[in-house]
């Protein structure tokens, strides 16, 4: 900081204290902001939903002026933003989220019963993940204990990660319940509805656990300290249980970015099992822009990711506390294994994508100039969808929209995260809750403001997706500002401007550009999850996520109008996987 | 601005600079722990003279050279420039100081931008400080200085040389033609060529333009070839200031004596070579 050429003369005692608080009121801030713009989601979408509840009540009822005026009296809508920004939240105080626009009645009841049932698919999904994690993790442990730390190949873990809750909801539905017929396909009430979502929502972020605990326990067990207690003859176990509680901390965020992730991912396996959750609810009441239900439902999924989130960072704190006060931890050692073929995964999946969007680039998207559900034939690949409408161009054409989109996003998010990245100390609070808000929430928050829509998809990824970058930017910056060409610039009498613009944007745009693009899949696929749910582009569009959605009713007649979009997604994901692995290592 | 000139008035001068370090604390409401690195240092230099600044590691050495250099504030005392107060500010309010008063960077090869040539290193402080004058002559001159081909101008620093790079850092300070060069660790890591290059530099600098000189190492043996007057730090003060040649034959103090036997046990010749009267008549090496 003090390289940014003003320092102040007598570095006062109270200012320096205060700037400790800053990342901390920074994130007060941007929780509030949250709640304060999910408390005027009523006033910023506009909608009059007078008329609507009038028929939910009294269905034979005239709409005439005065019963609706009462009603909308009755609702609070001829408050200002403010005034009923404090009336929605002292209601929240005293257990009164407000009154359904749809059906009238109150909401809280059903948004608390649906929070009971996600809460247990959430369970139930940790519990998975536990399993998967640990059955990723036996081989590491036992090659380190025998001390020749070597991470697993990962490529277990890596197609776990690379499947979307969304995705694997729909493949596990059609393997397990419409091809096996083992399981039920949806409902809720006994533990044989549990497995597939449970299963849906888990393998991914066990699959993602997995690899980064992999990582870690191998990076523990190269450190020095390990050999040392070898050579002390301390058992194995005693060994394994220290590197494991050495590596906990380093990773409990992560952890905690996982675990909140949940929240997002149970919506989709919500949706696409019809489980009675928090997620399908909040969802049903975004469609239907039931705004004080989802913004209970808003509310209530950000409480369960607060909670999630705030107890992965107490667990770090107790497991690291004292040696952290000590300044003690030990330096971990990091080796970078780079394979020769560490480009072949994605240039291969690239190719494959870049054959079905060139295949598909002449045929028409839109026109449903086939027998609906028409099965695949030589003159039409990949089949006909439920309207008749050929597969193979809406999936080709889809990826181009999709990755339009995509490039979109990358691009503001490019922007905001360089910008962003410059105060990296007022952005602390922002970063960390744009980071851990699931992008499905976000769609959630703007398709309350403006209802679902293509731009309205690339706003809430946009939203939630600059933080890496900007975290990136900002790691950047400090270490360039503690180089030696750049510490001397007050000396050379550079200003702060130039200091900006010739020293400091030059070293960081490139290395920020590059990761921006290699998140280009994994934008990708976040909206197409949008897409999915129905908070992005509407029907017609030939949209990744839409077509998948489109072709779940017809799972059983026409299973290719689900696998191929389903097999598209996953080569994007594939993609968006080996690239970012590619990023962390490069 | 040059007003102050006459031969009386100290270039540069401290009087009873304090400084403390506050190490930081965890949480925001907890005390701090103060500790104090700087007591009542008073130091005054006239121009052309050439200082020694010698302590070992943690004697305050680059805390004083920060205070002096206008980078952090002192927490009491006063220094003043010609009769000017010097205390950090904005950079624009420091550029007259900067153009007095410039730095020669310890490891003075990693200080140029990776991305500038030799002639846009060598010219930004002549253009970030409003340097009135033909910057392609003063630039022309520098290199001439520090004996460095016109040839190199285009040359990025990772084309450099190691002994050029250092030359390259010193001559972007000398093209300001500064009134006081402060120099931290200025032979260190240099091998036996360069560091005789730079010392005949500096030798010249002082005879012929006048410029003075404050050098800083926590190894007393390179005193006596490069200073007239060497102050010993220990413990955040001034414990001696004396001509270097006195202060090699009756160091007062324990600490100056230790320095002056590890200096004499390592550099044994050079050490004994007294403090040059008039510097440039002496051989180098």
């Amino acid at each position: 900081m003090h390289t940014s050429g003003v320092v102040i003369a007598r570095p006062p005692v109270l200012a320096a204290r205060l700037r400790l608080l800053v990342p901390t009121l920074s994130r007060l801030v941007t929780l509030s902001a949250v709640v304060v713009l999910v408390g005027l989601l009523p006033w910023l979408s506009g909608r009059d939903p007078a008329l609507s509840i009038l028929r939910a009540r009294a269905g034979d009822q005239n709409p005439t002026p005065e019963a609706l005026a009462a009603i909308r009296t009755q609702l609070g809508l001829d408050m200002g933003p403010w005034e009923k920004l404090g009336h929605w939240l002292w209601g929240l105080v005293h257990g009164d989220a407000g009154i359904s626009w749809i059906s009238g009645g109150p909401v809280l009841p059903g948004m608390l019963s649906a929070t009971g049932v996600s809460l247990m698919l959430m369970l139930g999904a940790l519990l998975v993940a536990l399993l998967t994690t640990v059955a990723l993790c036996v081989s590491v442990v036992r090659r380190g204990l025998i001390g020749e730390p070597v991470p697993t190949s990962g490529a277990v873990g890596a197609t776990l990660t690379a499947l979307p809750e969304f995705l694997l909801a729909a493949v596990l539905l059609v393997v397990f319940a419409a091809g096996l017929n083992w399981l039920p396909p949806y409902g809720w009430g006994e533990w044989r509805h549990m497995v597939l979502p449970s299963l849906a929502l888990g393998l991914p972020a066990g699959g993602l656990l997995g690899r980064l605990f992999s990582d870690g326990l191998t990076a523990s067990f190269s450190e020095r300290w390990v050999a040392t207690w070898h050579v002390a003859g301390f058992g194995r176990r005693r060994i394994a249980l220290a590197v494991l509680k050495r590596t906990m901390p380093s990773l409990m965020p992560q952890v905690g970015l996982v675990v909140v992730g949940l929240t997002g991912g149970a919506i989709a396996v919500e949706q696409v099992f019809s489980i009675p959750g928090l997620g399908r609810a909040t969802l049903g009441a975004a469609s239907a822009q039931d705004l004080p239900a989802l913004q209970t439902g808003i509310l209530l999924l950000l409480a369960i990711a607060v909670v999630l989130g705030g107890a992965a960072g107490l667990v770090r704190t107790l497991m690291l506390g004292r040696t952290l006060r000590a300044g003690a931890i030990p330096v971990t050692r990091h080796e970078s294994h780079r394979g020769r073929w560490q480009w072949l995964v994605p240039a291969v999946v690239a190719l494959a994508l870049v054959i079905i969007i060139v295949a598909g680039m002449g045929r028409d998207p839109l026109t449903s100039s086939y027998l609906r559900l028409q099965t695949p034939s030589l003159a039409l690949p990949l089949g006909a969808d439920g309207t008749g409408r050929d597969i193979l161009a809406r999936v080709s054409h889809g990826a181009l929209s999709t990755m339009g989109m995509a490039l979109v996003v990358v691009t503001i998010t490019f922007v905001l995260g360089l910008l962003i990245g410059l105060a990296p100390r007022l952005a602390a609070g922002p970063i960390e809750v744009t980071n851990a808000a699931p992008p499905v929430i976000a769609g959630l928050i703007v398709a309350g403001v403006m209802g679902p829509s293509t731009s309205g998809a690339i706003i809430a990824v946009t939203l939630v997706s600059w933080a890496p970058l900007a975290a990136h930017t900002a790691a950047l910056v400090s270490e360039v500002q503690g180089q030696a060409h750049v510490r001397i610039t007050p000396m050379l009498g550079v200003g702060r401007l130039r200091l900006l613009t010739r020293y400091v944007l030059p070293a960081v745009i490139g290395p920020v550009f590059r990761h921006a693009m290699l998140r280009l899949p994994g934008i990708a696929l976040a909206l197409a999850a949008l897409g999915f749910l129905g908070l992005g582009p509407r029907p017609p569009a030939p949209e990744w996520g839409l077509l998948l959605a489109e072709g779940i009713p017809y799972l059983e007649r026409a299973p290719w109008a689900v696998l191929v979009p389903a097999l598209a997604l996953v080569l994007m994901s594939i993609l968006a996987v080996s690239l970012s692995s590619l990023w962390r290592r490069g | 601005m040059h007003g102050l000139a006459s031969g009386e008035a100290p270039l540069l001068c401290a009087t009873g600079l304090y400084k403390h370090l506050h190490s930081p604390s965890l949480a925001f409401w907890r005390a701090r722990t103060a500790r104090t690195i700087l007591r009542d240092i008073n130091l005054s230099i006239q121009p052309g003279e050439r200082i020694g600044l010698a302590g070992v590691s943690g004697a305050g050495k680059t805390t004083l050279l920060n205070l002096l250099l206008a980078l952090k504030g002192a927490d009491a005392g006063t220094i003043t420039c010609q009769g000017r107060a010097v205390r950090p500010a904005s950079v624009r309010a420091l550029r007259w100081y900067r153009r007095q008063v410039q730095y020669i960077p310890q490891d003075p090869a990693s200080s140029l931008d990776p991305r500038m040539s030799v002639r846009d290193l060598i010219r930004e402080p002549l253009v970030r400080l409003n340097v009135v004058d033909n910057h392609t002559r003063r630039i022309d001159e520098a290199l001439d200085r520090v004996g460095l081909d016109q040839t190199l101008l285009r040359a990025r620093p990772a084309a450099l040389s190691g002994g050029q790079a250092q030359r390259v850092a010193i001559a972007r300070a000398v093209a300001l033609r500064p009134r006081l060069l402060l120099a931290d660790e200025p032979l260190s890591g240099l091998d036996l060529p360069v560091r005789a290059r730079v010392m005949q530099l500096f030798d010249d600098m002082s005879c012929l333009d006048g410029t003075a000189f404050l050098i800083i190492s926590h190894d007393l043996s390179v005193m006596p070839r490069l200073c007239e007057r060497t102050l010993i730090l220990h413990d955040g003060a001034i414990i001696e200031d004396r001509p270097t040649t006195a202060l090699f034959e009756t160091p007062k103090h324990d600490h100056t004596r230790a320095l002056v036997r590890a200096a004499y046990q390592d550099h044994a010749i050079t050490a004994m070579v007294p403090a040059p009267a008039a510097p440039s008549l002496y051989p180098v090496l």
